[in-house]
């Protein structure tokens, strides 16, 4: 057992990587019949989107600008998937996290930027979190199904705080539903000169790094994976099954809580109607696309964000209509699970190897 | 009366990791109650699953009045005259009885739909039968008694001639059930053939003509019923071929460690399940409970381990008043659960076999420091336990679903006796196991006993039972019909309790 060689992570790895290229690839294969369909080039589309999604830097802060909301609420959806309680609720509290980051942002209250910033951040996490504790509760004392719940309250939210807008909300003497602006206390910095690229990104990834060691090295962790595999399993073993489903849920709130107090306080500085439609569903593709692991949601996201500003840049220059990516990003997500039960088989080749260089020996004595 | 209707002649079914039905024959007679007798997965319900076409045997052939059956479907099985209420009814509570007869049924080109004639030709059946159904009536507002007539109404409004009853008295009260019972009776004099599956064996002396015994999905014999009784049934539902013997030296019992008093417990549909049990366990003994499948066991075993709401009575552990406390309480007590479905409760199957292994004490140093995990102590651990105990696998990284069972269950084994418990609770530890396995499995949980943990082993396999245990308390119903020494015991007496029988004193 010494000897052998430890191809198993690698083939694990390996069989991600390829399997996701090749659904891309097939995607990307069934996408060029539908641009040839509406008498387009496929190849000079995906060579737009490739340039307007990452062609330079000024191009791939504008993707990773999409791509920011879009990673912050998939990691927190990532993570109520792995504990098995299915958060389809993160449009809704997104919108609550926006709703609560702004009003905290408009205030003022003479803070300094070290703690009027991340007091917005903290509320509208909180915001979220709160949110999504209402359906994690119900589902843990009164067994509603979370996903139902969790897709009537985004309603709830997503026309509560549209409506905040248009009365308590909305900019003194105002016209358009929307909010004042954000103090400049409570807004994130920007990264790069000529480029919308904010701080959001950051927190993106520093979250992404903290939910892999807290579900890979902490003790919380084991126990919110051995809960979402088989919550009977963990109950007998004296896990806290409940309480480790309403724990995961606050932490999936709060980071779709971010989603929407970082797109404020770091791009749009203000809160408008719909400020960001169907981010929140989004996010679930973003999520399954990385494979429910939060360094694969991060690639995911930024992926998807490329796809999103390149289509941008295709539509303009080609006038394809931007739809074809949305086409484009849902068969992706197709091929992904068709693809995922598709494993690399190394230890065969290997042992195949193994064994024909036994036999070979046998011959010979 | 000895027409036979139906015969099945060497019927093969296998599920990964598992013959359900092995080389079984039965033949049934027209006009008669024929039960199909066994404990829970020795293949009745798949049988009766390849008869009505919802599954397609591996091998043999069945036979109905005359014809050998090919590509059997549901639709051609109710074509024939086969007709079927399953357990869990297959009726849509929205809709009215009425409505649910003609679910599925097209009779000719005609779209629409013709309800008065469907529910004048339900209340001519129920004359006919005496079965009072209201045809208009929404079925959600029926009674589960009512649901079941309607369940067999609907078999016999398809033309059913042979109808199968799969466990039709476990959702009944026994009022309920005696009515059924009459309702059969009259339906046999009618000229229809009944079979019905289940495992109570009062049942099946009061209501049934022949009966078949079915264990581990093979057939054990099939009997006249006057010409048997229930202790024999019992001891041919339960038996094993093979005779297990384990070295044990005599019991050397020390200080209480459980004690169970007049302990009551519901199970899922809010039924008695375990009702005024009283028991005690020593340190350094075995206490086996004996017993057909679905008398309580599960429920007791889940009370003890905190798993199930106790709705009176105590559950006394060293001295501690520990009822309805949490099962985490009760681990770090120093108990330990070998639970009935390893599947279920034992293991998390897609995670690694090393990870698997501290599912109790994860959260305790060494594993974790400040809710950090300690991979290389847990790993350490892991690599002892599997040489400990022997498991044979090609890499502990490898999710433990894709060990055998005999070595998953020694997962489950190694990780409960490493913890020195000084009350070990087992149910059926050795299901589905092959005989070495088996072996391994009985001398680690005497060698727990030698070493002073309190046992109590739960099995329907008597044998099992006979052989480990140091006191045999036999459960049917919930109450346990009395205790015996294991020197004592002896099959005819465990037979006649597990059929509800009291001790002879």
């Amino acid at each position: 057992m010494n000897t052998q060689f430890d191809y198993k992570r690698i083939e694990t790895g390996l069989s991600y990587l390829i399997s996701s290229l090749l659904s891309i690839a097939v995607a990307l294969i069934i996408s060029s019949f539908i641009l040839l369909g509406q008498g387009k080039d496929p190849l000079q589309a995906f060579s737009l989107i490739f340039q307007g999604g990452i062609g330079d830097m000024a191009a791939f802060g504008a993707s990773l600008v999409r791509a920011c909301p879009l990673m912050l609420a998939a990691l927190g959806i990532a993570f109520a998937f792995k504990a098995g309680i299915y958060n389809i609720g993160a449009e809704g509290q997104i919108y609550l996290g926006a709703m609560f980051a702004t009003w905290v942002g408009i205030l003022p209250l003479g803070l300094p930027k070290i703690i009027h910033l991340p007091l917005a951040i903290l509320t509208g996490m909180a915001a979220g979190a709160s949110w999504a504790f209402i359906p994690a509760y119900l589902k843990v004392k009164k067994g509603f199904n979370e996903v139902i719940m969790t897709i009537l309250l985004n309603y709830i939210g997503v026309y509560f705080v549209n409506a905040s807008v248009h009365s308590y909300l909305q900019e003194p003497n105002g016209y358009y539903p929307q909010t004042s602006k954000v103090l400049e206390t409570a807004t994130l910095p920007k990264l790069m000169a000529n480029s919308e690229l904010h701080a959001g990104i950051l927190l993106g990834l520093i979250g992404a790094v903290i939910l892999y060691v807290i579900l890979q090295k902490t003790d919380f962790g084991y126990q919110l994976r051995c809960v979402g595999s088989n919550p009977e399993a963990s109950r007998t073993s004296g896990m806290n099954a409940k309480l480790t489903l309403i724990a995961a849920m606050l932490v999936s709130g709060a980071f779709a809580g971010l989603a929407g107090a970082s797109e404020v306080l770091g791009y749009q500085h203000l809160l408008l109607e719909n400020f960001s439609p169907n981010t929140g569903y989004d996010a679930i593709s973003v999520a399954l696309l990385g494979r429910l692991n939060p360094i694969g949601v991060v690639i995911a996201a930024i992926f998807i964000g490329v796809l999103r500003t390149g289509a941008n840049t295709m539509q303009i220059m080609m006038g394809v209509p931007v739809t074809i990516v949305y086409i484009i990003q849902a068969i992706i997500i197709l091929c992904v699970l068709a693809f995922t039960n598709w494993k690399l088989d190394l230890s065969r080749f290997f042992e195949r190897g193994a064994k024909d260089a036994n036999s070979k020996l046998a011959n010979r004595s | 009366m000895s027409e036979i209707i139906l015969e099945m002649k060497g019927v093969r079914k296998e599920f990964p990791g598992l013959v359900a039905n092995d080389n079984v024959n039965l033949q049934v007679k027209k006009g008669e109650i024929h039960v199909l007798l066994g404990e829970n997965g020795a293949g009745k319900s798949t049988l009766m699953n390849i008869l009505y076409g919802l599954y397609a045997a591996d091998g043999g052939e069945v036979i109905f009045k005359g014809n050998v059956i090919h590509d059997n479907t549901p639709k051609k099985a109710i074509g024939m005259g086969v007709g079927m209420v399953h357990q869990h009814f297959m009726l849509i509570p929205a809709l009215t009885v009425v409505e649910n007869m003609i679910l599925g049924m097209q009779e000719g080109p005609n779209p629409v739909i013709n309800k008065k004639e469907a529910a004048n030709k339900i209340l001519e059946l129920g004359k006919k039968f005496g079965l009072k159904v209201d045809p208009y009536a929404k079925v959600w507002q029926l009674s589960v008694g009512e649901q079941q007539r309607v369940e067999i109404l609907k078999a016999l409004f398809r033309g059913a001639e042979l109808l199968i009853l799969d466990e039709p008295t476990a959702v009944l009260t026994p009022q309920e059930t005696q009515e059924l019972f009459t309702l059969l009776r009259g339906l046999t004099k009618q000229g229809l053939t009944i079979i019905f599956i289940t495992h109570k064996l009062n049942e099946v002396m009061e209501i049934s003509d022949r009966i078949t015994i079915l264990q581990r999905g093979k057939v054990v014999g099939t009997v006249n019923t006057k010409d048997t009784n229930k202790q024999d049934l019992a001891r041919m539902m339960v038996g094993r071929d093979v005779v297990l013997s384990v070295d044990k030296a005599p019991a050397n019992p020390g200080a209480k460690v459980l004690e169970v008093k007049d302990l009551e417990v519901k199970n899922d549909k809010n039924l008695v399940a375990v009702n005024k049990l009283s028991f005690e366990i020593r340190a350094g003994e075995i206490f086996g409970i004996a017993g057909v499948d679905g008398n309580g066991q599960s429920e007791l075993v889940e009370a003890l381990t905190g798993l199930r709401v106790v709705e009176s009575g105590e559950v006394i552990y060293n001295n501690e008043n520990v009822t309805n406390k949490p099962p985490r309480y009760l681990i770090e007590k120093g108990m330990a659960h070998i639970p009935e479905d390893r599947h279920l409760r034992g293991l998390v199957l897609n995670m690694s076999v090393k990870e698997n292994m501290v599912l109790e004490d994860f959260y305790r140093e060494p594993f974790t420091v400040n809710h950090f995990m300690k991979f290389d102590k847990i790993d350490a651990y892991s690599k002892e336990l599997i040489k400990e105990y022997d498991i044979r696998l090609s890499s502990d990284d490898i999710p433990v679903g894709n060990l055998s069972g005999g070595n998953q269950q020694k997962v489950v084994l190694a990780r409960m006796l490493q913890r020195n418990p000084n009350l070990l609770i087992v149910m059926h530890p050795t299901r589905g196991l092959d005989v070495g396995a088996i072996e391994f499995i009985h001398k680690r949980i005497i060698r727990a006993r030698d070493n002073g943990s309190a046992v109590l082993l739960i099995s329907t396999e008597l044998e099992e039972v006979l052989t480990l245990s140091d006191r045999i308390g036999v459960i049917y119903e919930g109450q346990l019909m009395g205790i015996v020494n294991q020197k004592d015991a002896n099959t005819n007496e465990l037979g006649l309790m597990m059929a509800g029988s009291h001790k002879a004193s």
